[in-house]
């Protein structure tokens, strides 16, 4: 009995320390965000769709309107694939990034403010983002949970 | 030895030209409405079906049209055997099926399909038939968007008032708008577009299949947006003089276009990919936007704008996928 104890305690610390390897830190989350810029940058769609929690939340603040929107994944990525269509040269420059970490590392919270600008028809556009990204981790992948943007859009 | 192949080829050739004659003199004419002409996609899904009606022992000759109404007077003075045409032009021949299009009727594509599914089986087969004419096919064009030049329009508050062209010979339109509380700006088939483009009309209600055609980004621009909301789900039906098809053709028929239903939603789900600016309602005004869409819809129908048959119809599809709605504990439908 005694021996089966040992060997039960073993087994759970040997897990526990395999799966803290994984648990996000402050360097994961922040090379995650830039990652999913990089991707944006990329026009990697596949990428982005991967970075994404199925049921992600996404809500957009129009300052200027003082109204909101809530997106669904599909809804915010066909945003996103539709300016890439209609745009170019866009630009993204993320900046004072503060993460907080929860759930003992297994979910994390990141604030940002983010520029972004691009040419989209025939115009010149320039946004100023106040971004907040919460991360999960699934199945050992970084992935957004939910994320929240005022924007002067 | 010469004279005699020449001979044989001379024979060869008339019985074919005969043959083809023949053919070309039972062939019914099949008036086909695209903006696109010959080369547009509702005009590539009837040549298909032209060859699946060949096994029906029916042979349709295509001819394709840009102007609908043009296309709706031949089939009237009897050019056209047969004709496709949008549900909103199916009015005048079956109040039954153009209700499909009632606004906020149905709130998806899966909807659509269950309808155009029922209104398909020979059960319902009495109700395709009015008057002279038959609908042998209800075929899917998607939703109707409300594309708006400019996004600070974000309520049902505000949008009333704000200038909306509408199809001037669509009586459904122009109540719709007086409904909904719009102005109704009054247009053709041919400036619809161009007056939202260049901003004479604030917003106008369009498929997703017309956003690349008819360059609606241009009007929506960088100010504007367009309502992830569908007001209505449009239709292309396909109709004919019941007398000059045999009994079973229409059967035939509806049940191949019910089939296509799929295949048709593909290139819809395409270009809806592909609408910039497309955002749900704003929080809090969805339920806002459907009570006035609602309000419409039963106002309409106690006018005889919609059928009262095809209106209760939809509220059955609507409440077998979202049980939970208010108005499926009501009998106003």
């Amino acid at each position: 009995m005694k021996k089966l104890m040992i060997c039960a305690g073993l087994a759970l610390t040997l897990t526990q320390g395999a799966y803290a390897a994984d648990l996000l830190s402050s360097k994961k989350t922040q090379r995650f965000l830039k990652d999913f810029y990089q991707a944006m940058q990329d026009r990697d769609d596949k990428k982005l769709d991967a970075m994404i929690a199925d049921n992600a939340s996404i809500n957009i603040y129009l300052i200027k309107m003082a109204q909101s929107f809530s997106l669904n994944k599909s809804q915010y990525l066909q945003q996103v694939k539709s300016a890439w269509h209609f745009g170019r040269s866009e630009k993204y420059k993320l900046k004072n990034l503060k993460y907080t970490l929860t759930q003992a590392g297994l979910s994390a919270n990141l604030s940002l403010n983010m520029d972004e600008s691009r040419t989209i028809l025939d115009e010149d556009l320039t946004q100023a983002h106040e971004m907040s990204v919460d991360l999960i981790l699934v199945d050992d992948q970084v992935k957004i949970s939910s994320l929240k943007t005022k924007t002067t859009f | 030895m010469k004279g005699r192949v020449t001979s044989l080829y001379q024979k060869t050739f008339c019985a074919l030209a005969l043959s083809l004659l023949s053919s070309l003199s039972n062939a019914q004419t099949f008036c086909v409405f695209d903006v696109l002409g010959m080369q547009g996609p509702f005009y590539n899904t009837m040549r298909e079906y032209a060859t699946q009606a060949r096994k029906w022992n029916v042979e349709l000759e295509l001819k394709a049209y840009t102007d609908e109404e043009q296309a709706v007077n031949d089939f009237n003075e009897g050019k056209c055997d047969i004709a496709s045409v949008t549900g909103i032009r199916a009015r005048e021949f079956n109040l039954f099926t153009s209700s499909i299009e009632a606004i906020s009727g149905l709130k998806n594509d899966a909807q659509m399909k269950s309808v155009i599914e029922t209104i398909s089986r020979p059960e319902a087969s009495k109700l395709m038939v009015q008057d002279n004419f038959e609908v042998v096919g209800v075929l899917p064009i998607g939703g109707a968007y409300l594309f708006l030049n400019d996004r600070s329009i974000n309520s049902v508050e505000k949008i009333k008032g704000k200038k909306i062209a509408v199809l001037a010979h669509d009586i459904v339109q122009l109540r719709m708008a007086e409904r909904l509380g719009f102005q109704p700006l009054a247009a053709d088939i041919n400036d619809f577009a161009s007056k939202f483009n260049s901003g004479e009309s604030d917003l106008i209600a369009a498929p997703a299949i017309a956003y690349m055609p008819l360059e609606l980004f241009k009007g929506v621009a960088n100010k504007g947006l367009v309502l992830n909301m569908p007001i209505s789900q449009l239709s292309l039906q396909v109709i004919t003089h019941f007398h000059k098809f045999s009994g079973e053709f229409g059967q035939h028929s509806r049940t191949y276009f019910a089939g296509l239903f799929d295949t048709l939603q593909k290139p819809i789900n395409a270009a809806e990919q592909e609408i910039l600016y497309f955002f749900p309602a704003p929080d809090g005004e969805y339920n806002n936007y459907q009570a006035l869409l609602t309000d419409a819809r039963l106002s309409m129908t106690q006018e005889g704008i919609y059928d009262t048959k095809m209106v209760s119809l939809l509220k059955k599809v609507r409440c077998k996928y979202e049980p939970t709605l208010s108005e499926c504990s009501d009998n106003k439908e």
